[in-house]
């Protein structure tokens, strides 16, 4: 009796035993089955590890943009005859995906794995599917935007020709108007003034600057300095002796001066002078 | 009308006239020795020299512009040996401080107080060689000491003595690691002196005259004797001759044509199309400075416009600045200068 209730404990062990594995091993099964990865549209999701029998795999190319998902290799392993990869996948379109669809043995044999589903789920309303389209606004601006370049680009270079042509051309027209006239012709009415005794101190500088230069201009002496200038005319017999009686004229002391200086005789050989010009 | 009734015109400042007198006479003879002097030593540099009298002469400073090798240092040491001046020099140099040159207060560790030492710059010459390498606020108070001729160590205002010249040097090559003089600085020097090779035949006089240097026997030894060998200790003037050459430049008459054509030329820099920076009042003053003195060295007692043309380069050229379209058209300050000079309208 004791024996015969202890085989039937044995017995109901081994049985419930059996039963519980077998139903353990289904229940396993199922929660792989049901134990399916999930993401929302966009958003990548990373399966790390995951072993896939037979040769390495890679990405499949996306060439088409209505491939609705893609899979990147972030890392593969070496795993006996196999291997382990990290992968990264990402849905564009919300559905069910089998990612071993979008991998490729890099020796190009044929690829029999089993399915690796992921399943994208939509984050917007199912009747918001798409995004709101923007309004499209016409610019009255920007459809006249080429034009108005093109006529600034015009305007622009039309100065710029302006200001190097023209510009330089006032310029240099100007300095030409004032070079027309020569030194006889400019101290001639200051020689006058002075004759009449009219001439002020300033007049007077400036008919001394004026004579010096209608010496330069008559003895060639245009490409002197002002200080060679002046020294080539006080060696200059009759240059020099104006330059000695100015100085006594302007510029040495009024006690000095009693000789006097004859400013008629002095200035009337230049009163009508026209032979030199610049 | 007579030039004197063209003179009567003329309000002429408070000045002394007639012929030379006997004081400026003596002064004439002074500056004759000085020059003799000099040309005992240096050959040719007359220009140079005379620039260096007008400095003197007047209380400005010069700034020598030239390539090493051109006897600046020999010319401002026979100078202070020949009228008996004081002469220092500074090697101007990146890492040179400002109490380098003014001086400094050190601590005494004897008396544990601070005392004052004075820096080179306490002398009546002073040589500030290749004064565009040192920082810009060494260059800043060496200027401010010429300009002020007095300076304040450790909250105390020492004068500097005088006479006291500045005669600087610059190098117009080799501008690397340099910091220009910018013209604000450059303003407070009378004149820029443009130093220039010796004519061929000075250049033999200089290469005989230092063939026949020989040795001077030292110790145990001998050394090559240099033109600074050569300088006479005994000067040729006192500072009393000094004193009255300074007088005489005073008394040397400048007439109010003379005004005329600085204010003139002034004018001109300042309204030039090619100048963007003309001069400044200081540089007519230094012209009519400079135009007594050299009348002066020239054994006149009156100003003409020989003296204004032959400084008119040396006084204004480093005062005025060409604008970016006379750059761009190659002009330089000196042919810009020349043409407001020769320019008659």
């Amino acid at each position: 009796m004791r024996f015969s209730f202890i085989l039937f404990l044995l017995g109901a062990l081994c049985v419930g035993g059996f039963t519980t594995r077998a139903s353990a091993q289904e229940e396993g099964v199922n929660k792989k089955e049901t134990a399916e990865l999930k993401t929302t549209v966009g958003f990548p999701l990373r399966i790390l590890q995951t072993k896939i029998p037979g040769s390495h795999l890679i990405a499949k190319p996306y060439t088409d943009q209505r491939i609705p998902a893609m899979v990147r290799v972030i890392e593969s392993f070496p795993h006996g005859t196999d291997f382990r990869y990290d992968l990264e996948f990402r849905g564009f379109e919300p559905g069910r995906y089998n990612v071993i669809d979008y991998l490729q043995r890099e020796d190009d044999t044929e690829l029999a794995s089993a399915p690796l589903w992921v399943k994208v789920e939509p984050i917007l309303d199912a009747d918001k599917v798409r995004p709101i389209p923007l309004p499209q606004k016409s610019s009255q601006f920007r459809s006249y935007y080429i034009p108005i370049l093109f006529v600034s680009g015009i305007i622009w270079l039309a100065g710029l020709l302006a200001i190097l042509f023209y510009g330089r051309g006032t310029l240099k027209k100007a300095s030409v108007v004032t070079k027309k006239m020569t030194p006889a012709e400019k101290m001639r009415p200051l020689i006058d003034a002075a004759i009449n005794g009219s001439l002020t101190t300033a007049q007077q500088a400036e008919l001394e600057r004026i004579l010096s230069e209608f010496w330069s201009a008559k003895l060639n002496l245009g490409h002197l300095s002002a200080d060679q200038l002046r020294s080539t005319l006080r060696e200059h017999p009759e240059a020099n002796r104006m330059l000695e009686q100015i100085d006594l004229w302007l510029h040495r002391p009024s006690s000095e001066t009693t000789a006097s200086v004859d400013v008629n005789a002095l200035l009337k050989p230049y009163q009508d002078s026209t032979t030199v010009s610049e | 009308m007579t030039g004197q009734d063209a003179t009567s015109q003329v309000n002429s400042i408070p000045q002394s006239t007639g012929e030379p007198n006997q004081e400026i006479k003596e002064v004439i003879e002074f500056i004759e020795k000085i020059r003799t002097r000099v040309a005992t030593v240096v050959v040719g540099q007359d220009v140079v020299v005379e620039r260096l009298l007008i400095a003197l002469f007047t209380g400005g400073h010069l700034l020598l512009q030239g390539v090493p090798g051109l006897a600046k240092t020999l010319l401002v040491s026979v100078l202070s040996k020949t009228i008996d001046l004081e002469f220092a020099r500074v090697q101007f140099t990146i890492d040179l401080l400002p109490s380098d040159i003014l001086g400094s207060e050190v601590l005494d560790q004897k008396t544990n107080e601070f005392r004052v030492h004075k820096g080179p710059v306490f002398t009546n010459l002073l040589l500030a060689d290749e004064i565009n390498r040192a920082a810009p606020k060494v260059q800043g108070a060496l200027l401010e000491a010429m300009q002020e001729r007095k300076v304040t160590i450790g909250g105390e205002n020492f004068p500097l003595p005088a006479p006291f010249l500045v005669i600087a040097t610059q190098n117009p090559v080799e501008q690397a690691g340099t910091f220009e003089l910018p013209e604000a600085q450059l303003d407070r020097f009378m004149m820029l002196h443009r130093l220039v090779y010796p004519k061929p035949e000075e250049e033999k006089e200089i290469l005989r005259r230092n063939a026949q240097l020989g040795i001077r026997v030292e110790g145990k030894g001998a050394v090559a004797q240099t033109e600074f060998d050569m300088l006479s200790n005994e000067p040729a003037g006192t500072s009393d001759n000094l004193i009255a050459a300074m007088q005489a430049v005073q008394q040397v008459y400048v007439s109010e044509a003379f005004i005329e054509h600085i204010v003139e030329i002034i004018n001109r820099t300042r309204n030039h199309p090619l100048l963007e920076l003309g001069c400044s009042p200081r540089a007519g003053i230094s012209l009519i400075k400079a135009s007594r003195a050299r009348a002066l060295i020239r054994g006149r007692h009156y100003v003409v416009p020989d003296d204004l043309y032959a400084l008119a380069e040396d006084v204004i050229l480093h005062r005025i600045r060409l604008n970016y379209e006379a750059l761009a058209d190659g002009h330089t300050g000196a042919s810009v200068l020349q043409s407001i000079l020769r320019e008659f309208d």
